[in-house]
């Protein structure tokens, strides 16, 4: 922690970086921020970030809310010296990110994982996908298409072989 | 119509079946089936047809088995009412206790050998000399097209062929898997013909004789014997100490290494040290009293020799380095319930043993910290166990 303190006061608040996303909005972040993504880490490491990182899959809706996840969560390392801070910091984050997923309809959030995975943010893939997970956990083929729209495509007889190979998963 | 248009128009008709289950990208359905139990994700293998592809692609299949690592064990039964499904092996769920697979066979009564592979090996069946093969994940069994090797075929009209020890083990270099055994008829004073079978996706399985080891070593071997990581250690039958060959003496503890690779004998490997003056007495003198003091085991990995004399604490331990032969004692049960009556089958978190009760055939963990026991379930047969370390989700199975 002290060292990264000191580092960002001698940087003068740390160095930024500029994302540019698929459809040409730019965002301005610390590296510190930027950092959570291992993808844009390693660029930080690889000396290739001088001229904005281009981030031609994920769109400025999008690339907002993971800019917004990745300041709020870059306070976690600074804070955690501070007890007092980072339990109220913790409490804040978790709503933050209780809110985040919970209001997201299920096209928005599917796109937040496949940022989440491109960027390899592990903490927010993580959550991402776990909020879908918990969606399907523990329901038949029947409901799942129904609560993502999904037509069946398999003949009858193909979805009883599937069904068969599959056998001790269905039988509760 | 012409070959282009056919060709847009098979394009165009790719995408919009691609389109159908699309709500959902496979790359992000890719993540989540990840974070599901197997369970779940074999169900929605039957959604739709893009989501069985993900489900059942190889990349998905490693990346859920290296997230998931399953604990299961394998188990025979057998019912007595004969019918089809009167026999077989169920998978179960070593976390929950709960059957989650059931595989039938018809090679009734036979034993799970005590491996920890994708594949199950069952022994003693209608013959003696009977070595079954069984994928779990696909149900199909392998066994040898002829019950002995070419040159040990003499030996079926010579009279009583028993098989007194067998190990299943897998080749970590090639992938291949091999059961090594050792065949006799019997008699304590004559050493045994030894067989090696190789299992790979080509060829038919088949026996072939090679030189087997100079001493004679444990029979009904299932606590006698283990693989790791390509070597089968056979334990020596210390009872058989007038038996021994070129002034060669097996001490109690004394281990024969195979190399399953190789297919060479690797010399005597020497036992735990020291081995306590009064009880190598005891394991020496009185070896028809004692029934089962000395076993051996794999628990994580290593080679654990397992010391259960009557009266005294259960010693495991666990060889740290097969070259020097050095062996280290991690843990002293001093458990009386246990003596004489337990075998070692798992160390989990380096704080629980899971036992196997010889008495009861109850699968149990003991908890190191806090010296407290918990039923697990309660199996068919205790020598009938074996790790089952598969991918349930895997379709291909363990020969590929």
């Amino acid at each position: 922690m002290a060292a990264a303190a000191a580092e960002a006061t001698t940087d003068g608040g740390g160095k930024m970086i500029i994302l540019i996303s698929a459809d040409g909005k730019r965002f301005e972040v610390t590296e510190a921020v930027a950092s959570q993504s291992q993808l844009i880490s390693n660029m930080i490491e690889d000396d290739c970030t001088e001229n904005g990182v281009r981030l031609p899959n994920v769109d400025g809706d999008i690339l907002t809310m993971v800019v917004d996840y990745c300041n709020m969560h870059a306070g976690d390392a600074a804070a955690a010296g501070d007890t007092m801070k980072a339990s109220s910091t913790e409490e804040e984050l978790k709503k933050f990110d209780a809110e985040l997923v919970q209001a997201l309809e299920n096209p928005v959030l599917f796109k937040l994982i496949l940022a989440a995975n491109f960027l390899n943010i592990k903490s927010l893939l993580d959550m991402t996908c776990q909020r879908v997970a918990d969606m399907m956990s523990g329901k038949t083929p029947e409901q799942m298409r129904e609560t993502f729209s999904i037509e069946n495509d398999f003949t009858p007889e193909e979805e009883a072989a599937i069904r068969q190979e599959n056998a001790w998963a269905f039988d509760d | 119509m012409a070959p282009p248009g056919t060709s847009r128009r098979r394009g165009r008709r790719g995408r919009r079946a691609a389109g159908r289950c699309a709500g959902l990208p496979l790359d992000a359905l890719f993540e989540i089936m990840l974070r599901l139990p197997a369970r779940d994700v074999c169900r929605l293998r039957a959604v739709c047809r893009s989501w069985r592809a993900v489900a059942s692609d190889r990349a998905f299949v490693d990346a859920h088995a290296s997230r998931h690592p399953g604990l299961y064990v394998a188990a025979s039964f057998s019912d007595d009412d004969g019918g089809d499904e009167s026999c077989g092996v169920d998978i179960v769920d070593l976390s929950s206790g709960d059957i989650v697979k059931t595989i039938y066979t018809d090679v009734s009564g036979s034993r799970v050998q005590r491996t920890r592979l994708d594949l199950v090996c069952l022994v003693e069946g209608p013959s003696p000399l009977d070595v079954t093969m069984l994928d779990p994940v696909t149900g199909a069994t392998y066994i040898p097209a002829k019950s002995i090797s070419a040159d040990d075929e003499d030996l079926l009209s010579s009279g009583r062929l028993i098989m007194e020890s067998c190990a299943f083990g897998k080749v970590p270099s090639t992938g291949e898997y091999k059961v090594v055994r050792l065949l006799g008829s019997g008699n304590p004073c004559e050493l045994y013909e030894c067989e090696i079978m190789t299992m790979n996706s080509a060829g038919a399985l088949q026996w072939r004789a090679i030189q087997g080891p100079q001493l004679p070593v444990c029979s009904s071997n299932n606590m006698r014997s283990v693989v790791i990581n390509g070597v089968a250690y056979f334990l020596l039958d210390y009872s058989r100490l007038y038996c021994s060959n070129d002034g060669l003496l097996i001490r109690p503890g004394n281990i024969v290494p195979f190399d399953l690779e190789t297919e060479e004998w690797m010399g005597i490997l020497n036992g735990p040290k020291p081995v306590a003056r009064g009880r190598d007495m005891i394991v020496v003198s009185s070896t028809l009293e004692i029934m089962e003091p000395l076993s051996l085991a794999d628990l994580n990995g290593s080679l654990v020799m397992v010391h259960d004399v009557y009266g005294s604490p259960m010693d495991l331990w666990f060889l740290s380095d097969l070259e020097q032969g050095l062996w280290v004692k991690k843990y002293s049960i001093d458990f009386e319930y246990y003596n004489n009556n337990a075998y070692p089958l798992l160390l989990l978190d380096d704080e629980k043993i899971v036992f196997l009760l010889r008495g009861t055939n109850i699968l149990q963990s003991y908890d190191l910290k806090d010296d407290t026991y918990t039923d697990i379930l309660v199996v068919p047969d205790f020598r009938s166990v074996g790790i089952y370390t598969g991918d349930l989700l895997s379709l291909e199975g363990g020969l590929n």
